[in-house]
């Protein structure tokens, strides 16, 4: 810059302080790898500070708690692309317990299960159909829901848990595929699924492109009501296959199920590199972000703090992977 | 382009005309308290009496104080979610205070001030994280709501006594039969509508709500606007934490459970956009009421309380879902 | 006090120059925006920019703001040097500008919008609301519009005129004197030009300088006293707008000559295409009966919010049909946009980065969005099929740079437009609507456009093209039907086309030039 008589003031020169690009791709970069990086960092760091993670049972414990939060993840992460959320996948999950129970004394699991999937799709349907059709706020009509679902499970429970879970749950869930628990598999198999939806189908497409730009999406010729609410649905499906696996891992019904899975899911997409602007994201990351999460949740148990600390670790993982969020993508915009 | 003839423009539409049609989800709003309220009283004979109608006012001062913060935040296009855990630490720290004080009288004012510069810190806290890191406001309250969720685990699981007596006269003084927390609180709701309304910093949450871009064009600090309005929603928060304390009498770790995203309702309800830049706090204190009448209501009625969460999220859902705001297709 | 620079003629009673720039130069990643930009303004005068997108006119405006610093050069501004500004410095030397995109709050007043900045002060320092109110009407009467804006009105209820001049009024409660205007009249109905014109002279004759920006080089001559003309980031010239012409101004900016713009008319007509009759949309558009064969590009002409935009989003399904009936190859036209596509009507739209284009995703992504049925099967995409149509389209319409992983909001403005145009074009439609096909695109774009359009009438596609640019109009169509205030008004052949003719037609005027009908405030289409 040349220095002819400048009478620029030096807040002036501040001001125009430019991040240089290498920094701006560092953090695009990090905010891409940051979730697996950190995976591997806490394993490691696990290994000293906390060898009593590595006991096998406590594995176990960790394999499930990440397929249960990972297919929740899943839901989430589909919804956040279409510039939407889902704050009412805790009650869908917890509703799956209480619905599958009923039954007593041998009678056949399929109709249950089916009628807790077809009401998870109905919760989908109509968290979809608020969000499109009336234009309400995602997380107010989801939120809205989630009052609505625990209200209506309290008033049908009456408060009180009752019944034992069906063996074929614990089939799906505890059940040892070789070495590693059944849920894990069921999470890997919906992740592959969804996985080559995403990337391989125009549903995929359509998916990315109505979070985008939805009015452009529109003008292309996609349907993008149908999009989001099919995401939806999705999203309540798959907390209602969540609820069932966690259900068949403890075993009985457990009221207080499900209320740490709003705040979770989202944090593990958001570390995953998802955005609530729509239109970035991708599985990968969301996984990471789950592994994460369930590892550091766990280590607090097994250092031997008081229980408390887990909310205050999941607030602090989510505050701290937005903010990184955040300020990746406004450098980015810049 | 060859010159055409002078611009004709319309006669402008009457007075009244665009006064209703720009504060169209206020006269909404009324109206449905007036509704509700006409049935109430016809269903519910108790509904009608002094008392009950004044003890509607109080009920509403707790959530009033939490929704006169949200709304400024969400002018601001934000939202804070951390209010209710805000409120409820600044109970259970005076109220462990009092406790190690030895219930003294004298602490009242001190620990009054003590709970709002923890309020302060944390909207502080809140304020410099979205502005720092232009991360989703939503997201971080949430977060930062967790924490404090675990901290007040930490403080106590149990409630906390040793509130001094007079401590409690901030809920129960009265003149005649109007208790003065309502006439404060009414003298509140008035200084804060003239803030919005005719102060410079009030109007720039306005501004900074419309368009970020916009309001930095003319000179306006969004950062400074942001954090002072999260500064605001937690002091506020600590305001209706102090007052559950002296309305409960004890430091109780259930404090304000749900009230953020009653709040929120309350400012949907009242017609303040949640994408910010538009709106009245006079429709929020319409939110407000309508929500305590309802609640009053249910009481009345002994609705079974099962079933009120269910109603409560039901009648949510359905107003929500009829207020389609007005936004372009 | 100011420096005369070596601009200033010998002239004793020569204005004061108010800004001058010289030698600016500025690079963005090996990239040059500016090499050796000279540029100057006086009081008292409209000084135009012209120049291709690209050009560096925007790049200009930004050092001129301070939103840029310049790399090296001398800004000499209200008698000062300097190497560059920064937003507030520029305002506080009384740099104003107004944009395309306005800076105002909808749900605000017009007064509070106006003095947003400084707002005058009351009692226990709170706004006076009476006095801002009277501020503001005093500034809105120095612009001549103070009976046609309310200023307790919210913005949002204004006019895109009105709101244009809430705009300048706003500039001049921060004591612009230098004002800049971004293509002013590119959002504007043509009913308000003249108003707007009147302001520019009204502001010229108070002494301020101002910069006009715009690609219609008709408005310069009418207008302005100098132009400068820029080319790739150099000046190319700066001369009295009496001196000069539109020809000579065109070869500065391209060189290229006006009349090789349009491919020859050389497609024949086929049968109907679509047609429609007595058709009501919304309550902005009435009884418009139209055809449109096969082979033709029938041109939309009118002013802004005559309602030719509104016909053409119907065409595909988007907006309420209140009446009427559209068939399509005989049976009734498809009633939304993917429906319509699959028919193959399709629709570039008049923002293509609201409505066109999917910013952060490729050039591969946004091609391939509607063609997906057609890359598919059961579902699942197939790559390599993707990758031939992507190819294809990028010859068909030459985007540069040819690189399908680019993101699509790295583009300039006319590569995003021909991403827009491709993407259809690999649908082989039948019937292709354009809305503005070239608004804000650089001239080589521009004619390649043109080129694509004339192909397609040669292969039997129908095109409507509705266009507020009149040159455009008469050289690519076939036909031109003329709307006022949401009705067709006239349809002129090629013979009768001319710019009075259509004008006329437009503003519902005589021939003798008599005024205009009385009109309801008509939405912008």
């Amino acid at each position: 810059m040349s220095t002819q008589t400048a009478s620029r003031s030096p807040v002036a020169r501040f001001r125009g302080l430019r991040f240089s690009p290498r920094v701006v791709r560092a953090v695009d970069l990090a905010g891409q790898l940051a979730a697996p990086i950190a995976v591997v960092i806490t394993l490691i760091v696990a290994l000293f500070v906390a060898p009593a993670f590595y006991n096998p049972t406590n594995l176990k414990t960790v394999g499930i708690q990440i397929a249960v939060l990972g297919i929740v993840a899943i839901g989430q992460t589909l919804v956040l692309l279409v510039r939407s959320i889902d704050l009412s996948v805790s009650a869908v999950l917890a509703l799956g317990a209480v619905i599958v129970v009923q039954t007593e004394g041998g009678s056949s699991i399929i109709v249950p299960m089916i009628e807790a999937f077809a009401i998870a799709a109905a919760v989908g349907l109509a968290n979809g159909l608020l969000v499109t059709k009336r234009q309400v706020p995602p997380f107010i009509a989801t939120y809205g829901m989630l009052v609505f679902i625990q209200g209506a499970r309290m008033a049908y429970t009456r408060g009180q848990a009752s019944g034992t879970v069906p063996e074929l749950l614990r089939a799906i869930s505890i059940a040892p595929v070789g070495p590693i628990p059944a849920a894990l598999v069921v999470w890997l198999v919906v992740n592959a699924i969804v996985l080559f939806f995403l990337l391989s189908t125009r549903y995929g497409r359509w998916l990315y492109a109505v979070g985008g730009n939805p009015p452009a999406a529109r003008y292309a010729g996609i349907r993008t009501d149908s999009v989001v609410i099919a995401a939806h649905v999705l999203c309540a499906v798959l907390a209602m296959l969540a609820g069932l696996v966690l259900s068949g891992y403890i075993g009985y019904v457990d009221l207080r199920l499900g209320a740490d899975y709003n705040l979770n899911s989202i944090a593990a997409a958001i570390v995953g590199g998802t955005t609530f602007t729509g239109g970035r994201g991708n599985l990968w990351g969301t996984a990471a972000g789950v592994a994460l999460l369930i590892i550091l949740l766990n280590l607090v148990v097994v250092i031997g703090l008081p229980i408390h600390w887990q909310y205050a670790m999941q607030g602090a993982v989510l505050v701290a992977a937005t903010a990184l969020q955040g300020f990746r993508q406004y450098l980015l915009s810049r | 382009m060859t010159t055409i003839g002078t611009p004709v423009t319309a006669p402008p539409p009457p007075r009244w005309a665009t006064l209703i049609r720009n504060n169209a989800s206020i006269l909404l709003i009324y109206g449905l308290i007036l509704l509700v309220a006409g049935t109430a009283a016809i269903m519910a004979p108790n509904f009608r009496t002094p008392t009950n109608l004044v003890n509607i006012l109080r009920q509403s001062i707790i959530l009033g104080l939490i929704a006169i913060g949200q709304s400024m935040v969400i002018m601001t296009g934000g939202i804070d979610m951390s209010m209710a855990m805000v409120a409820r630490i600044v109970a259970l720290t005076v109220a462990t205070l009092f406790l190690a004080g030895g219930s003294d009288p004298a602490l009242i004012v001190p620990l009054v001030v003590v709970g709002l510069i923890v309020g302060a810190a944390f909207g502080l806290l809140n304020g410099l994280l979205i502005t720092r890191t232009h991360a989703s406001p939503f997201i971080i309250t949430f977060g930062i709501a967790s924490i404090l969720r675990g901290v007040n685990l930490a403080i106590s699981t149990t409630p906390i006594r040793g509130i001094p007596e007079e401590y409690l006269l901030v809920y129960d003084a009265k003149i005649g039969i109007v208790p003065i927390n309502v006439l404060v609180m009414g003298l509140l709701w008035y200084l804060v509508w003239l803030f919005s309304t005719r102060a410079r910093t009030g109007r720039a949450l306005f501004a900074v709500g419309g368009s970020e871009r916009v309001a930095r064009l003319s000179a306006i600090n969004v950062d400074r606007t942001l954090v002072i309005a999260y500064v605001f929603s937690a002091v506020c928060a600590a305001l209706a934490g102090l007052f559950i304390l002296s309305r409960t009498g004890v430091g109780d770790p259930g404090t304000a459970e749900g009230m953020d995203f009653q709040s929120v309702v309350a400012v949907a309800l009242g017609g303040i956009s949640m994408y910010g830049g538009k709106g009245s706090l006079i429709g929020t204190l319409g939110g407000v009421l309508l929500i305590a009448m309802l609640s009053n209501v249910f009481n009345l009625l002994q609705v079974d309380i099962y079933y009120q969460q269910l109603l409560l999220g039901l009648v949510v859902l359905i107003a929500v879902a009829a207020y389609k705001s007005p936004r372009s297709a | 006090m100011t420096e005369q620079t070596s601009l200033s003629t010998a002239s004793s009673t020569v204005p004061p120059v108010l800004l001058s720039l010289n030698g600016i130069f500025k690079t963005f990643g090996g990239i040059h925006a500016l090499s050796g930009v000279t540029f100057d303004l006086r009081a008292g005068e409209v000084h135009a920019l012209v120049g291709e997108n690209g050009a560096g006119k925007s790049t200009l405006i930004k050092v001129i703001t301070g939103a840029y610093t310049p790399d090296a050069g001398v800004i000499e501004i209200g008698g000062e040097r300097f190497a560059g500004l920064d937003p507030e410095l520029a305002r506080s030397l009384g740099v104003g500008a107004v944009y395309q995109e306005f800076n105002l709050l909808p749900e605000l007043s017009v007064a509070e919008n106006i003095l947003l900045a400084k707002p005058p002060l009351g009692r226990f320092g709170l706004i006076d609301t009476a006095e801002r109110a009277r501020q503001a009407v005093q500034l809105l009467e120095r612009l001549g519009a103070a009976g046609q804006i309310d200023p307790y009105q919210l913005v949002k209820n204004l006019t895109v005129g009105e709101q244009q001049i809430v705009e300048i009024a706003k500039a001049l409660a921060l004591r612009a004197h230098i004002l800049i205007m971004d293509e002013p009249s590119a959002v504007l109905p043509s009913r308000d030009l003249d108003r707007l014109f009147a302001v520019i002279r009204t502001l010229r004759a108070e002494g301020h300088g101002i910069i006009y920006i715009s690609h219609r080089l008709n408005e310069i001559f009418e207008l302005a006293d100098r132009v400068t003309v820029l080319k790739d980031g150099h000046t190319m010239a700066t001369a009295q707008v009496a001196e000069t012409n539109t020809p000579d101004l065109v070869k500065l900016m391209v060189g290229r000559s006006l009349t090789d713009l349009y491919p020859p008319h050389d497609a024949a007509r086929g049968d109907v295409l679509l047609e429609t009759r007595g058709l009501n949309v919304e309550d902005t558009v009435f009884d418009v009966s139209l055809k449109v064969h096969r082979g033709e590009v029938l041109g939309l002409a009118g002013l802004g919010g005559s309602g030719r935009t509104t016909v053409c989003r119907a065409l595909v399904g988007l907006g309420r049909i209140r009446g009427g009936s559209v068939t399509y190859l005989d049976k009734p036209a498809p009633r939304s946009p993917a429906a319509a596509a699959h028919e193959g009507i399709v629709l570039i739209p008049e923002d293509r980065k609201a409505y066109g284009l999917i910013l952060n995703q490729t050039m591969r992504f946004n091609l391939s969005l509607p063609n997906l049925d057609h890359l598919q099967h059961f579902g699942v995409l197939y790559p390599n099929e993707e990758r031939d149509a992507v190819k294809q389209a990028i010859t068909d319409i030459q985007i540069r740079p040819a690189a399908p992983e680019i993101t699509a909001e790295n583009l300039s403005g006319g590569n995003q437009q021909k991403i827009v145009v491709g993407k259809w074009l690999l649908t082989h439609p039948k019937l292709v609507i354009f809305d503005e096909p070239t608004r804000g695109i650089d001239v080589g774009a521009k004619a390649e456009i043109y080129m694509r359009i004339r192909e397609l009438t040669r292969q039997g596609v129908g095109v409507i093209m509705a266009s507020s640019e009149l040159p455009e109009l008469i050289g690519m169509s076939d036909r031109i039907l003329v709307f006022h205030e949401g009705r067709i008004v006239g349809e002129l052949s090629r013979e009768q086309f001319s710019e009075e003719a259509i004008m006329q037609l437009a503003t519902a005027t005589k021939a003798d030039g008599a005024g205009g009908t009385p009109s309801t405030a008509a939405p912008s289409a």
